[in-house]
Formats: C-alpha cells, structure tokens, sequence
C-alpha cells in the first residue's frame, strides 16, 4: 500500500474515531439550558475551516455580532430566488 | 474681501474668481483662518494640507492672471476625505494601519478635481476604514457636528460634512458605501450626492466593499454637486467597474430643464417612512407638498423586498470588507479599534453561501426597483429617522423605535447603495433643537439629471440652503 494511501485512511480513521467520540460526548452530556448551542463555541469551532484562532476578547463580541446578523438573516435565508443570478460587476472584456 | 465670501457656493466664488475680483490665495487663506478656528471645536480634519493648498492657489492665481482659467472648480478650497490617496499628502483612512502611510499616486476623482483646478485644503476626518456612521473616531478624535457640537457629524463621510456645513471649504469628496455621503449630509445640512455605482471612478479610494462602494461630492447646493459630478464622473482604465457611458453637463442640463412640472415622483409609505421622527416626517411631508406646488405629480409606490436590505447589506459589507482587510489584519490586529475590528473579525465567520444569497437578492431588489421606475421618475423619502446622538450615544429614537444609530442610519440609505440608483441628500428643514433634516431624492440609474433637476427645484424654491453657520462661541 502506497504511504500517501496509507496516511490518508489512518487520518480518515483517526477522523471517524473523533467524530464518534463527539457524537458519544453529545448524546450523553448533559442537556444545555438553551435551545441552541453558543455562538462562541460554534466560532471556536471553526478555527480549522477559517485558519485563524480568534483569541478570547474577541471571542464573546465577534460571536454576538454574527449571531445577530445569523438571526437577522431568517428571511432573506427563507427567500426563493428561483433561477436568480447573483449580481457582479465582472467584466470579461 | 466680503467678510461672508466663504460661506458662499462654488457659483457664487467661481465668477468671483474668473474675474479676478477675489484671489485664490486670498480666499484660501480666509479658508485656513476658519478650519484655524474650528479645528479645536470641530475636529474635522486629519491632516490640513496648508503648503499643499498654499501652492495650488498660488498657481491658480497665476494662471487666471494669465487668462488661463480651467473653469468652476478653479481657485475653489475643496476638502478629501482622508480616504482617497493623494500623492505625497498622508492617507490615514481614518486608520492606525495607514497611519504613516503617504501614497505615491492619486485617487481618480482626486486627479480630476486637480485637473479641475481645485485647491485641497485639508483630509477630512471619517469612520475608521469608513466602516461606521458617527465618525467617532478613536485614533484621531470624534468629529463633531457644527450645529450641535455635543452630537456627531453623521458618517463614515462626517469630516466632510462638517467642513462643508461650517465653511471650513467649499466643497468635499465623499464616498458611500452604507450612506457615508448622505447620512452626513441629513445630519449637517449639506448637500450629498451618491452617483450611480460605476458613474465616477472607486480608484485610489480605500475600499469598504468593492461592490456597494461609491464615490461622490458634499456641496453646499445642489448646483455645486452637479458642477463636480461633471468633473470627476467618467471611465477610467484603473476602474474596471468605471462605466463608459457619455458623462452629461449636469450643471447645464438642470438649467436647461423646464423646472419639475409633470414629473411622478414615487413615494415609498412603507419602510422608507415607518419608524420615523414626527419632526423629520413632517418636514419630509412638507417638502413632498413643496415639489407638488412646483407641478411635480407624487405616486404611492411599493417597493417589495426591502425588508431584506439589512441582513444583505450586512452580509456584503462584512465579507467584502474582511476579504480586503485579511492582510492587515494579520500584520497590525492591535492597530484597528475594537469596533471596527469586531466587524472584521466576524465577517470570516459568515457562510459564503448567505454572500451569495445577498447578491442574487440584489438582482431581485434591483428588479423591484425598475419595475417601480416604470411607473415614476424618482423616489422621494427621508434620509434618516432619526436626528443625530450625542458623540459616543449609541442608540436613537426614531419615532416610535429605540435603535441602534447604525440600523437607524444605515435604513433608508443602503436600498440605493445595493441597487447602485442615485441619491441625494438636500436639506429641508430644522428640527426644533436646531439639528438639520434630509431629504432623499433617487433616481434611475445613470439618470443623475432628474434627481439634481428635482433637488435644485426644490432648493429654488426654498431657503434651507441659504441659512449662514453662524460661528460657534
């Protein structure tokens, strides 16, 4: 088996064990007081998707603007655009 | 020298000027005497370019002895927002980051206004990055407003604004991405003019997002803004969004128009009025009945949609803003204002596909909007609900709504940065604590002669415009 095969499955496996892992932690924790999760552990979550780790005072504020802008954005999320094109000033000539 | 001379708009100083009954020198050292005299109070400027302006009016001087006048803008004391580049003069954009920086070119509209003939006097104080409306600015001071120095100028443009109302120049460039040229505008009493996305060249300004930016000039009058329109619209190699449409003689054509009678004017009786100030709706109100006195037809329009406007801005701004900012925010994160710095940060957490989203609905807005430019030939609204706060208030009362002055501000402004229609902001009266109202007028795009046509009849017909600042104690 090639190396490069061989790492990508242990990685896939080690990914498969974390994830089931994480299931296990959610399904058996303890219920959270609120409906949805915090938008702060969602953003510290997402450091390997944005490639930044958001230091801790920056944390609470960052979070709280984008859970605003997420909930002001029910009814634009719920519009059907149908075959609507985004607008864009691309030029090709 | 008059002692009022400064006060006076650019085609009152332009004859003045041409006809070497006043000098530039002279006017621009007047011009120096008042932001000498403000600049404690008001904080309207970032950088005064004094040996700048000194040798462009020198020049200026010269060149009309020598029957080599350029035209209106020559010898006219005109101030940038500290946005735009400009060679060799420090460009802050209202920023720590490019605090020291000093570009080695100039913005287009800069080069144009040069061109022109102008004398910059000064950088204006803005939002930092232009990523806010009150201009508190926590790197070189809040700007503040010339009619009540306790509240703020309006922003991101607030510097200008501040200027132009107080006389500290004659006239500014501005740019709107959210209102910045506008908003001010409403809450100093001058004139703004947001031109058609793509009508003047966005290079050399620093951008808040590419796609909502626009670059246009805060007057004194509406005859004023139509005559620098003329000078800075026009493509531009460095712009690919700059359009190669024919740029008009604004300032002839809204002479040439036989006043406004028989135009339809659309007006918006949902969200453009809902949670408005009584004193501004009914200002508003009044100049709505003015433009009727003046033959002007008004037709109730529905625009749907718009209720979408705050999440799309939203979305836009922050992901557009956070893509360009990227690099800086790396190398100097301490250098921003937590504010503007919590704005950047977020946008890396939106979903590309609410982007997306954001800018397909503005291809439906912009359907809306046509479909109801169908019926009329502007739209006509307040520009803000609410009056300006005091400087570091954060929340106003429009009418019956408590809100935030960035939602208050950015409402009625952001449907005509997301379509890219011309606005414009004039005055149209006074609330009874002396703060100004606006009046927005829109236009199809690219049809930036009626809205000036429908501003200046009005400005005609009234006398907001003609009301001195009277210097504070």
């Amino acid at each position: 088996m090639p190396t490069n095969m061989l790492v990508r499955l242990l990685t896939r496996r080690t990914w498969v064990k974390r994830s089931g892992m994480g299931v296990a932690a959610v399904l058996f924790a303890p219920a959270l007081p609120a409906q949805e999760p915090p938008p702060g552990a969602a953003i510290r979550c997402l450091a390997t998707v944005t490639g930044t780790d958001l230091s801790d005072p920056w944390l609470e504020p960052t979070a709280g603007l984008v859970g605003i802008i997420v909930a002001d954005s029910k009814a634009l999320r719920a519009l059907d655009l149908g075959p609507i094109e985004p607008a864009t000033c691309f030029k090709a000539d | 020298m008059p002692e009022d001379l400064i006060s006076r708009p650019i085609t009152e100083l332009a004859p003045l000027l041409q006809s070497k009954q006043i000098s530039p020198v002279e006017l621009f050292d007047e011009v120096l005497n008042r932001i000498h005299q403000l600049q404690p109070k008001l904080n309207s400027f970032i950088t005064v370019t004094e040996a700048e302006g000194r040798k462009a009016a020198t020049e200026a001087e010269a060149e009309i002895r020598n029957g080599r006048y350029r035209g209106p803008l020559h010898g006219i004391p005109i101030s940038i927002k500290d946005l735009f580049a400009t060679r060799g003069v420090r460009t802050t954009a209202g920023s720590k980051v490019l605090g020291k920086w000093v570009p080695d070119y100039d913005a287009t509209a800069v080069t144009r206004l040069l061109q022109a003939g102008m004398v910059m006097v000064g950088k204006a104080n803005m939002h930092e990055f232009a990523y806010g409306v009150t201009n508190n600015n926590r790197h070189y001071g809040p700007a503040r407003n010339p009619r009540d120095q306790t509240r703020v100028p309006g922003g991101s443009s607030g510097g200008s604004a501040a200027a132009v109302a107080s006389s500290q120049c004659t006239a500014s460039l501005g740019s709107d991405t959210g209102g910045s040229i506008r908003i001010p505008s409403a809450a100093c009493g001058t004139v703004g003019l947001k031109p058609t996305y793509g009508r003047v060249s966005r290079f050399g300004a620093i951008p808040l997002a590419w796609s909502l930016d626009h670059v246009g000039p805060i007057t004194k009058t509406v005859e004023d803004a139509a005559i620098i329109l003329s000078a800075i619209a026009g493509p531009d190699p460095n712009d690919p969004t700059a359009s190669s449409r024919a740029v008009p003689d604004y300032r002839k054509e809204i002479k040439l128009a036989n006043g406004i009678r028989g135009l339809r004017l659309g007006i918006p009786r949902q969200y453009f009025f809902d949670h408005v100030d009584p004193e501004i709706r009914a200002a508003v109100d009044k100049a709505i009945r003015e433009l009727e006195s003046l033959g002007a037809l008004t037709v109730a329009v529905d625009i749907p949609n718009l209720e979408n406007c705050a999440a799309m801005e939203a979305h836009i701004t922050l992901v557009e803003a956070t893509s360009y900012h990227e690099p800086y925010l790396k190398r100097q994160p301490d250098d921003y204002s937590p504010e503007v710095r919590t704005n950047l940060e977020a946008g890396r957490y939106l979903l590309g596909t609410d982007y997306v989203k954001s800018q397909r609905a503005r291809t439906l807005l912009l359907r809306n909007f046509n479909e109801a430019f169908q019926h009329v030939d502007a739209i006509v609204s307040p520009t803000l609900p609410a009056f300006p706060p005091p400087v570091g208030e954060e929340w106003v009362q429009s009418g019956d709504l408590r809100e935030n002055v960035i939602d208050a501000f950015l409402r009625f402004n952001i449907p005509y940065d997301l379509t890219g229609f011309p606005a414009i902001s004039i005055p149209c009266g006074f609330g009874s604590t002396g703060l100004p109202i606006g009046l927005q007028i829109a236009g199809k795009a690219f049809d930036e002669t009626t809205v000036l046509r429908i501003a200046h009849a009005y400005e005609q017909a009234t006398s907001w415009h003609r009301l001195r600042y009277a210097l504070p104690a």
